[in-house]
């Protein structure tokens, strides 16, 4: 139940970053940071049984796991563009090949 | 009493190096702490008995994350040396590193940290202490399932549906990363710069035990901790490196066979899932007696896909340009 708390503390921790941070790698990072305490959470509250943890937390964790490197992956490409736009002094959404 | 010792310890650990993550002065010692953060978790998650999350959290959490934060860290600031070289003033207005944002903006923050926190708290509290979940209907339909691990067994038979739109959504992650890459030819790679003697002898020695590994994963997950995800990642990381030492694609690696690659496992699966159909059967419930064969086939299709798709959303990230040399999977 110690680690249920973590994961809460965990999602706060993010969910404070997210809204208050910056930088936008920050920001993915943050909510990276509150997956994983939305994790921490499923997985100790699998882990109450007495024999064997209940397997379907811990198959939908496996599966957001993948779909976190999924969304950050194509956050960082999206902030990657926005920084280089910014800096070319692009305005936003005119793009030249 | 050292259990509760490592529990303590881990536990805070965690929120330090969360913290440290998120707001470390420099930009790439933020993004690297990722790295001992998702190591950590991967620690935590052996300690709860969910050693096929540990494996996936540190080849994808740990591993692939960071490279791909890494990457994004490099190309932004790249980008910003070369800007302040160009306009010194502007820049360094722009590169002033402003960690937090305003004063509204944190209050905002802390006050939905506190109020998101104290009701999940408050929920954690009052869950039941004891409770199997749905582990009792897991167990008595195991040996129907094709799979002797557990979580295999949710993963590919029980909750199918699941996994197949998750490989969906890697795909869709795959098109967005690909369509944000621009039209410019990428740099030259002369053959001096393209080979670094440590990086080369590493890869040499670790990708062909990196291939054993997660062949060995696919196989065993079946009936122990591993499957799919675990090999697709480990792959994946051999695609990693293999990007990073610019080891150029081979001739039959061509871009209709990524392509077949990166669609085999949504293929394949969604093949599975609708072929059954044609014997009365209900999407995605395969026949007792071919389950196991067929859950094998879904997990090496998919592990091909995981691998590749993985590979190019790093190489998507790292080079943003359609140049011929660099771009695509390379595993």
């Amino acid at each position: 139940m110690l680690y249920a708390f973590g994961g809460v503390a965990l999602v706060c921790l993010g969910l404070y970053g997210l809204v208050a941070l910056e930088h936008m790698l920050r920001r993915i990072l943050a909510v990276n940071v509150m997956g994983t305490g939305v994790f921490l959470i499923l997985i100790a509250s699998a882990a109450r049984a007495e024999g064997a943890p209940d397997p379907v937390p811990h198959a939908m964790v496996l599966t957001g796991i993948v779909v976190a490197v999924s969304a950050t992956a194509l956050a960082v490409a999206l902030a990657c563009r926005v920084a280089e736009q910014e800096q070319e002094g692009r305005p936003e959404g005119e793009v030249k090949p | 009493m050292t259990v509760w010792a490592f529990d303590i310890l881990a536990l805070l650990a965690l929120v330090w190096l969360a913290w440290r993550a998120m707001t470390a002065r420099r930009i790439e010692v933020a993004v690297v702490t990722f790295l001992p953060y998702g190591l950590l978790m991967a620690l935590v998650w052996a300690r709860l008995r969910a050693p096929d999350i540990a494996i996936a959290e540190a080849a994808i959490g740990a591993g692939l994350t960071t490279a791909l934060l890494i990457a994004a860290a490099n190309r932004i600031r790249r980008r910003s040396a070369y800007e302040r070289a160009a306009d010194t003033a502007a820049a360094s207005s722009r590169s002033a590193d402003a960690r937090l944002g305003g004063w509204g903006k944190q209050l905002v923050g802390a006050v939905l940290a506190c109020v998101v926190g104290g009701l999940l708290a408050a929920a954690v509290a009052n869950l039941p202490a004891q409770q199997a979940g749905l582990s009792p209907q897991v167990e008595a339909n195991l040996s129907d399932s094709g799979a002797g691990n557990p979580v295999t067994a949710v993963l590919l038979n029980f909750r199918g549906y699941d996994t197949l739109l998750e490989i969906a959504v890697l795909l869709l992650a795959l098109i967005g990363v690909m369509q944000l890459r621009r039209e410019t030819p990428g740099p030259v790679v002369s053959a001096e710069q393209r080979h670094s003697l440590v990086l080369d002898s590493l890869v040499h020695v670790i990708v062909p035990l990196i291939v054993i590994v997660s062949g060995y994963l696919l196989w065993r997950g079946g009936d122990a901790p591993g499957g799919a995800f675990q090999a697709g990642a480990l792959l994946a990381g051999a695609g990693v490196l293999l990007i990073l030492n610019k080891q150029a694609r081979p001739a039959w690696l061509s871009a209709r066979v990524v392509r077949a690659f990166v669609a085999a496992g949504l293929l394949m699966f969604g093949g599975v899932a609708l072929n059954v159909m044609w014997t009365g059967r209900n999407l995605l419930e395969y026949p007792i007696e071919l389950a196991k064969p067929l859950i094998l086939a879904i997990e090496a299709a998919a592990t091909v896909s995981i691998a590749v798709i993985l590979t190019m959303l790093f190489g998507g990230v790292l080079t943003p340009h359609r140049a011929p040399s660099l771009q695509g999977g390379a595993s």
